[in-house]
């Protein structure tokens, strides 16, 4: 999508930054991966597909490129968490030049898989929100990232270019998916039960903690000796502890890329947990992170009327 | 290896299927190997993500303690009735991990360990050979192959409508005799497979991996690795356990699986870290299978299956970066 | 491991050094009566409280953990039960969403003459968690008995 505008522009960027932060084609089929250009030759390999779903805003924080002055493709959730981690002291804005990229979402592989056997990509065609296959068109809404079809915000809130054109809908009216509301609705020993079975799958690997760009402390809370708070076990119970953990201390955070979700090798959808509390925190505290610098983080801040029903 | 020695047979593909089915109770099978004979398996085998799970759990308590009455007391952990399965399907590469990797490593001449020596006995492989090289492996250019068998293991290769297969006794009952005509086009097909295959890596790739280890390559290489961890907790040859004191004056002592990938993997008690950063990290991950392990062990200590690659949230590629490496060898560049 | 017939839930209860732990002193001094199932940790504010303190708690075996401070607007350091009371009600849902059950982990707000209610509400989360059984969800798989 967008790539003859996206390298005529990248060649004229590299005269006032260092570094583009984007995407190339991996070296497996349907794969996208994050690429670092350095030289205007270099520009033609900049991609962006429906599987560039890395949020590529992690690796701002990485200690080579945190003082140089770089160039960063940012979708819309992307964007968000430049603005979070702007807030959060974490980079510079005048280090860092936002290419935006209108998203129409992330294609999961996963259940392209599931619903279409082995596949191959030359049986594929993408187009921005539908594809071909075998001479079929379809939309890609029922194949996207369960954190795509709840997205609200496709088009980046904060860019200094914007390559491509504005996506025209927000995606969680268009395709009506919102697995956080599947599972709100069934009873609380059905979602215990779901849950269990997912913990207990879960090998605590971190692939969805470092795949987060806002998960960048030192030390983490799960690997800490002092205090000591969970060991590394992958038991049922050790994994909601490190998950339920995680989500709060994502809380008006999270930006909801799913990022996370995306990365876990089993398949877990983990981003479930902090999509909670971020709805909770739009619910009650009436904060999206990412959207509006000027507001003060939700638990940094409170009102008389927040909920107290819950307490004796 | 073939000798008069070894029990052969053919067996149907409803046989294969049926006798599955029948001990299901005792199997598991990896995904990897479910993937690529989905179409001959029965359904309801239980899968695991790796051998390790069976021979190496991710997380085991290995005693209890606790202070009373002034004085320590351990106390063992009762062993649970062994549930796990006795028959593992797994794929040629899987099964080298198993058998050349991490018996090397936990059944050592000076150091058997106990709990792996244990599981290890109870569990029999079944190596299904691959009838070509799936998308994501490799295993040629680690001197593997997709019809590698250890020659104690049972194996099973899909022959034209039915089975081959070596050295089973228990799992699929009786099969017919192998004819010699047959013997010889396994044989040759077997034969004429390996000439397909690329070629392994050259002897001596090791010790020129070795030299290159301050090569600038390593920081390029290192780049999108964002450093998790899952890498390491699916490959069937990462071995790698911590032990954690969990509890004060009354807890366990826990092995879990450890990852060279974590920061804190190497963090000294001086807080002297000599792999701060993604670079050492990546570069150490590469290094321990295609050169440090390959000099003191004589084998490789990555097996080509490709799960990495598959499963990595960056595709960060170990093949891409052995390649790459390859490359930078061969040019004889300067590094310094 | 737990006898059934006459198992007794073990609460932590976390109490504000201000108002909370001076009502359950009061209480204790009154000699009113409430059950001794709760263990008290002493914490300067409510709003202290770590949500991960009480994840811990039921990790080592808590069947129940109650947090109390002092009533909105009467904090001793002004805001401290206001910022606690957000990351309390997060928590809260986060776990009813998980599926654990909502009477594990309860919050209240008791002032420092407020013996006797004290002691009512912990009667109340006693009850409550006697009534759903010891923790079995979130406690660690190798907690043992000696």
């Amino acid at each position: 999508m967008y790539e003859e505008e996206l390298h005529r522009l990248s060649v004229k960027l590299l005269d006032e930054v260092e570094y583009i932060i984007g995407y190339t084609s991996g070296t497996l089929p349907f794969r996208s991966r994050p690429f670092l250009c350095r030289k205007k030759e270099e520009v033609e390999l900049l991609t962006f597909d429906h599987f560039s779903g890395s949020n590529l805003t992690r690796y701002l924080l990485s200690k080579d490129l945190r003082e140089k002055k770089v160039a960063i493709l940012a979708k819309g959730c992307d964007a968000r968490t430049i603005t979070v981690l702007l807030r959060e002291g974490q980079i510079k804005r005048e280090n860092v030049v936002v290419v935006g990229l209108p998203c129409y979402g992330m294609v999961s592989l996963r259940k392209l898989e599931k619903h279409f056997g082995s596949l191959r990509p030359q049986d594929f065609t993408w187009h921005l929100d539908t594809f071909t296959f075998q001479g079929k068109t379809q939309s890609i809404g029922p194949f996207l990232e369960n954190t795509c079809q709840r997205c609200l915000y496709p088009n980046p809130p904060l860019f200094d270019y914007l390559v491509g054109s504005r996506v025209e809908y927000v995606p969680r009216e268009r395709w009506k998916e919102d697995s956080l509301k599947r599972l709100e609705e069934i009873s609380s020993e059905k979602r215990w039960e779901f849950f269990a079975q997912e913990f207990q799958r879960c090998i605590r690997c971190y692939a969805c903690r470092n795949a987060c760009p806002l998960c960048y402390c030192k030390e983490c809370f799960a690997e800490a000796q002092r205090p000591y708070w969970l060991s590394p076990a992958a038991t049922r119970s050790e994994n909601l502890f490190f998950h339920a953990g995680r989500a709060l201390h994502m809380a008006g955070r999270c930006v909801e890329c799913g990022a996370c979700e995306r990365a876990c090798p089993l398949e877990i959808p983990i981003a479930l947990l902090p999509l909670k509390v971020e709805e909770l925190v739009r619910e009650h505290f009436t904060f999206e992170a990412g959207v509006s610098p000027d507001r003060e983080p939700p638990l940094l801040t409170y009102r008389e009327n927040d909920p107290n029903e819950f307490i004796k | 290896m073939r000798g008069l020695t070894m029990r052969v047979k053919m067996i149907s593909q409803e046989q294969f299927r049926k006798r599955l089915a029948e001990k299901e109770n005792h199997l598991a099978i990896t995904e990897k190997a479910q993937d690529v004979h989905r179409q001959f398996l029965p359904p309801g085998i239980k899968v695991v993500k790796t051998p390790k799970e069976i021979l190496f759990p991710s997380w085991k308590e290995m005693y209890r303690f606790f202070f009373k009455e002034r004085s320590w007391e351990i106390q063992e952990v009762e062993e649970k009735a062994f549930s796990d399965p006795t028959f593992l399907l797994l794929l040629p590469c899987e099964a080298r991990a198993v058998v050349e990797v991490l018996d090397t490593n936990f059944l050592r001449e000076d150091y058997r360990d106990t709990d792996y020596a244990r599981r290890r006995a109870r569990l029999n492989l079944v190596i299904l050979g691959c009838p070509a090289q799936h998308p994501t492996c490799f295993c040629h250019l680690v001197g593997g192959s997709p019809v590698w068998r250890d020659g104690k293991s049972a194996f099973v290769l899909p022959w034209k409508e039915q089975f081959y297969v070596e050295n089973d006794e228990v799992l699929f009952g009786e099969g017919d005799p192998v004819n010699t005509q047959e013997k010889r086009e396994i044989e040759s097909w077997e034969k004429a497979l390996q000439e397909k295959l690329p070629p392994p890596l050259s002897p001596d790739f090791p010790e020129k991996l070795y030299a290159h280890f301050e090569d600038p390559e390593w920081q390029d290489i290192a780049f999108r690795c964002i450093n998790c961890g899952a890498c390491t907790f699916l490959c069937p040859t990462c071995y790698c356990f911590d032990l954690t004191v969990d509890g004060k004056l009354r807890g366990s002592m826990l092995r879990t699986w450890d990852s060279c990938m974590f920061p804190k993997f190497t963090l000294h008690a001086s807080s002297h870290n000599p792999r701060p950063t993604g670079k050492e990290r990546v570069r150490q991950r590469v290094m321990h299978k295609f050169s440090y392990f390959p000099i003191r062990e004589k084998r490789y200590g990555c097996v080509g299956c490709g799960i990495c690659r598959e499963i990595c949230p960056v595709n960060w590629d170990i093949k891409e970066a052995v390649e790459r490496m390859v490359k930078r060898i061969d040019s004889r560049c300067d590094i310094n | 491991m737990v006898n059934e017939e006459n198992w007794e839930p073990k609460i932590v209860a976390f109490l504000c050094h201000w108002c909370s732990y001076a009502g359950a002193d009061l209480a204790g001094v009154s000699r009113i009566q409430y059950p001794p199932n709760i263990r008290v940790i002493r914490v300067p504010c409510s709003g202290a409280v770590n949500p991960l303190y009480i994840l811990k708690a039921l990790r080592e075996g808590a069947d129940g953990v109650l947090v109390s401070g002092c009533h909105p607007g009467d904090c001793h350091y002004l805001s401290g039960n206001y910022f606690a009371r957000r990351k309390f009600f997060l928590l809260k849902e986060l776990l009813r969403f998980l599926g654990i059950e909502e009477e594990r982990v309860q919050f209240s707000w008791v002032s420092a003459s407020e013996g006797q209610r004290f002691s009512q509400v912990v009667q109340e989360v006693v009850e409550s968690v006697k009534r759903i059984g010891p923790s079995r969800k979130n406690i660690k798989e190798f907690v043992f008995h000696v």
